[in-house]
């Protein structure tokens, strides 16, 4: 080729080349300057916010190490990516009871029971894989806009009756928030849900699907359909009926019939700072910041001395307070942890049909 | 006396678009292929599963179904459009083009958002119909198939007004004016002479956005209620949550070859034109 | 008839005025098209905590929020980094594809075909089968992966144009620069890099919008530790509930317009020059 061919070819390959170059020199520098940082997926919306504000922010003060923040979280996700190799995200939390069927598809790092102090936990939530973040529960939440009296459905069974109470439903597209409930509208006593009659809980479910205008899949969904007016009735959990409460939407939750259940804390296999996440998870479980996030959003605290600093009206609207838990169901995470794979799979091709 | 442009030079100046386009688009889609038919031995259990389990059989219907809809709905509403920018002034053409244009290169993301807030029980259409007295009761647009349809038919109108109106412009007037010096009036000139002399633009728009309506992901993923999942967003699923490359890869080659065929087909009707923005 | 009206018939073409009604419907479709993108500027700038319509007052909440937020603003530094890389890349790839492709040569149909084929085929293909190589390379969540898949679509975007620029190009102004005794590389920066500059900057905005926008493959590639705006935004609208994605939506429509205007400025300048 000649000279003044090559010179000019050159030119432009060298143009392409440097960008090439500035690309991927620019990329691990950039994952080489931060070797202090947490990955931290968790549920997003009011939730998440009331955890960046309680916990991760004073963490990062704290101890210096920077926490960025992912959401939301999906189990799929996690399997994808640690069963990949590419563990993105350093600590999870999950509900849904997912630590025991994280533990089975092997996808979880056991947790160092030397850091973590467990003595004030309730012995419930703590697992190999896994501890409690907060208590939350399932709620049957409605717009208060449009029951203005108090004449809400107050059982599941009203909820599934769209005669007496028609309008506009949304429930949440996973098994996990709604097998319990079809049962307890077929009139199922609270004591004898478990072990669950799969069978008849899809039948049930099956009476009031074509009812339903949207399967909600994040937790800031029903909330927002219920302030839009988009539905006037929705499963929910309930700190995010608070939390657009507070900010002035016409929402309403019920505690008869509620489902009570907890999220955990986990550590992907292959997280790259494994570390972090343990000494977070350490931080994350002593009373203050437990004490803290149960003030700002009412869940429930896995830690028994944060009720010392948990002021009393957080304390009245706690899915654990005395009054409110007695009216709940309490999940059974052993029956869960067997089927939970199983019926994930069924329900996503019931839904389709 | 001109230098000839050598081959070597050709071949240089296209390297790095074929090299990149090699690694990184026909390399990946070509391991799709492999996948789809190979993982792990010879296979065509994943293209069985298309036509086994209920469910993905009715997500094809539902993607034909949809796009069909969309397609026709967008016709309707593109040919006049595309009409009226054929014949407009050169002034009014060019502001119109714009804005047909300016949601065309908006991201699909912020248009798909917008259709949220509209088409809420409490958005902005029902609102306006129940104050003009239309209706009583908000209706139900959002998450539903209604909803899915609204915001295709949005994203997709350019696709069916451009190429038709490219092809309108290139009619010859005078054979609409022959038309009427023989004694045909106005309507039954534009019938019997514009409309066939069209057609091959209504070709082209119909087919490209009947494939681009298939594929689609965003849209539906937002829109849509549980009987609107469309191929795209299975395709998603199936990579995201449940892993299964295998059935993935199949979908996406069906996906692929229809789109390819169709696009075929519009080459052969359109030509070069297609590629003129 | 008289004279004005038997002119301005022949102004309006053979198929005569067109029906008020066509009018009226084109201009509904307009309306149609519009109102989207009319309809997020309002809700942005709404005083309610959550979304709702109508906003029941006006405030800049959200646009502070955006500006104030970590997240959204190391999103949106990502989004500008990537588009800013892809756009060199496209740009300098495109344009040289596109020299080539001037001329015809044993298998162009074929290589048109590949050059181009990202922009038909659907983006959920390209982005699973990017996904796929990434994982592998351990490149998902990284700059150069995603520079690198935004580039292939941005790829036929900018040949298209700058292929359109030089069909439009006076070739024998080349020629004429050579037996002056302009080499290669002169002769393009002297005499075809300026005339095809409205092209090329054009394709070059083209590439930017499509990086910037783009939201399938960035829900795949763009990683947990640092997402791209789209992505950052796709899960905003499933996880918030309030009107920040308005905001973020509205920042994007301006930039969108002021690239297009950007497009139709310079090419009319080119057109002007030519005069």
């Amino acid at each position: 080729m000649s000279g003044v061919t090559r010179r000019y070819v050159l030119k432009l390959g060298m143009l392409t080349a440097a960008t090439g170059a500035a690309a991927a020199g620019v990329a691990p520098r950039v994952a080489r300057a931060q070797p202090k940082q947490l990955v931290v997926c968790s549920w997003g919306g009011a939730y998440q916010e009331a955890q960046r504000k309680t916990m991760f922010q004073p963490f990062e003060k704290e101890t210096g190490i920077k926490i960025v923040e992912a959401s939301p979280t999906d189990y799929g996700k996690l399997k994808a990516m640690v069963q990949s190799g590419n563990a993105e995200w350093d600590l999870v939390d999950v509900g849904d009871l997912s630590v025991i069927a994280g533990a089975k598809d092997n996808l979880l790092e056991p947790l160092d029971y030397q850091t973590i102090d467990t003595r004030d936990v309730f012995p419930q939530v703590v697992h190999k894989f896994g501890i409690g973040t907060i208590y939350y529960s399932t709620v049957l939440a409605y717009s208060t806009k449009k029951y203005t009296k108090g004449d809400h459905p107050k059982t599941w069974a009203q909820f599934w009756d769209v005669g007496k109470f028609p309008g506009p439903r949304a429930m949440r597209n996973n098994p996990l928030d709604n097998l319990e409930f079809a049962l307890l509208a077929d009139d199922v006593p609270i004591d004898r849900i478990y072990p669950m009659d799969v069978e008849r809980a899809f039948r049930s479910m099956d009476r009031i699907k074509k009812h339903i205008n949207v399967w909600w899949t994040t937790g800031a969904q029903p909330a927002q359909l219920l302030a839009d007016g988009e539905v006037e009735l929705a499963t929910s959990w309930n700190g995010r009926i608070f939390a657009i409460q507070k900010q002035g939407a016409k929402a309403g939750l019920e505690w008869n019939q509620g489902k009570l259940q907890w999220d955990s804390w986990v550590i992907p296999r292959g997280s790259k700072n494994k570390d972090g996440a343990m000494k977070f998870i350490a931080w994350a479980t002593h009373p203050k910041p437990q004490a803290a996030i149960a003030n700002e959003i009412p869940y429930g605290p896995v830690n028994r001395k944060a009720f010392d600093f948990v002021s009393p009206q957080a304390a009245r609207d706690m899915p654990t307070a005395p009054d409110n838990a007695r009216r709940q169901l309490m999940i059974d995470p052993v029956w869960w942890g067997e089927h939970r794979n199983a019926l994930v799979e069924r329900w996503n091709a019931w839904l389709l049909k | 006396m001109r230098r000839g442009v050598g081959r070597r030079e050709i071949a240089l100046l296209l390297l790095p678009a074929l090299a990149w386009l090699g690694v990184l688009f026909v390399y990946p889609i070509g391991r799709l292929v492999y996948l789809s038919a190979f993982a792990p031995a010879f296979t065509l259990q994943h293209y069985a599963k298309l036509e086994g389990a209920e469910v993905r059989l009715e997500v094809l219907v539902n993607s034909f179904e949809i796009s069909v809809t969309v397609t026709l709905l967008a016709l309707v509403l593109g040919y006049p459009l595309a009409f009226l920018l054929a014949t407009a002034r050169p002034r009014a053409a060019g502001l119109m083009l714009a804005g047909i244009v300016l949601p065309l290169w908006t991201s699909v993301l912020v248009r798909t958002y917008a259709w949220m807030v509209l088409l809420g029980r409490r958005g902005l259409v029902n609102e306006a119909l129940q104050s003009a007295g239309v209706l009583d009761s908000p209706l139900s647009l959002l998450y539903n198939r209604l909803g899915v349809t609204i915001g295709m038919v949005h994203a997709l109108l350019p696709f069916m007004v451009l190429p038709i109106y490219s092809v309108m412009k290139g009619v010859d007037v005078d054979l609409l004016k022959a038309a009427q010096n023989l004694g045909a009036n106005r309507w039954q000139s534009f019938l019997r002479v514009y409309l066939p002399l069209s057609f091959p633009g209504v070709a082209a728009g119909c087919l490209l956005v009947f494939v681009t309506a298939l594929g689609f992901f965003v849209t539906p993923a937002l829109l849509g209620g549980r009987g609107d999942m469309m191929i795209a967003m299975l395709i998603e699923n199936q990579v995201r949550e449940l892993l299964d490359w295998g059935f993935a890869s199949a979908l996406a080659v069906t996906l692929l070859a229809v789109t390819a065929g169709i696009l075929l087909v519009v080459q052969r009707l359109l030509g070069e034109r297609m590629w003129a923005r | 008839m008289d004279r004005a009206r038997a002119l301005r018939l022949e102004s309006a073409g053979p198929l005569g005025r067109r029906h008020p009604l066509v009018i009226g419907l084109g201009v509904a479709i307009l309306v149609f098209l519009a109102l989207p993108l009319l309809v997020v500027i309002p809700i942005s700038f709404s005083a309610a905590k959550y979304l709702t319509f109508p906003p029941p007052g006006w405030s800049a909440q959200w646009y502070e929020r955006y500006f104030g937020s970590r997240e959204w603003m190391s999103a949106t530094v990502r989004s500008v980094e990537v588009a800013a890389l892809t756009t060199l890349a496209a740009t300098a790839v495109g344009t040289a594809a596109a020299l080539a492709l001037r001329r015809s040569f044993r298998g162009k149909s074929i290589v048109s075909l590949v050059v181009l084929a990202p922009m038909v085929v659907p983006v959920i293909i390209v982005a699973i089968g990017i996904d796929g190589l990434y994982a592998r390379l351990q490149l998902v969540g990284t700059l150069a992966g995603l520079v690198l898949a935004h580039t292939v679509l941005a790829l036929p975007f900018v040949v298209v144009v700058v292929t359109a620029t030089l069909r439009g190009f006076d070739e024998t102004l080349e020629l004429a620069a050579h037996n002056l005794g302009a080499n290669r590389w002169q002769t393009f920066r002297l005499v075809t890099l300026p005339l095809t500059r409205p092209g090329i900057v054009s394709g070059a905005l083209l590439a930017f919008i499509t990086s910037f926008d783009e939201v399938v493959v960035a829900i795949f590639v763009s990683g947990a530790r640092n997402p791209t705006l789209p992505k950052q935004m796709w899960d905003g609208i499933r996880t918030e509930i309030d009107p920040t994605v308005a905001a973020v939506s509205t920042l994007l429509i301006v930039v969108t317009t002021a690239a297009l205007a950007a497009i139709t400025l310079v090419r009319r300048r080119a057109e002007e020059d030519a005069a």
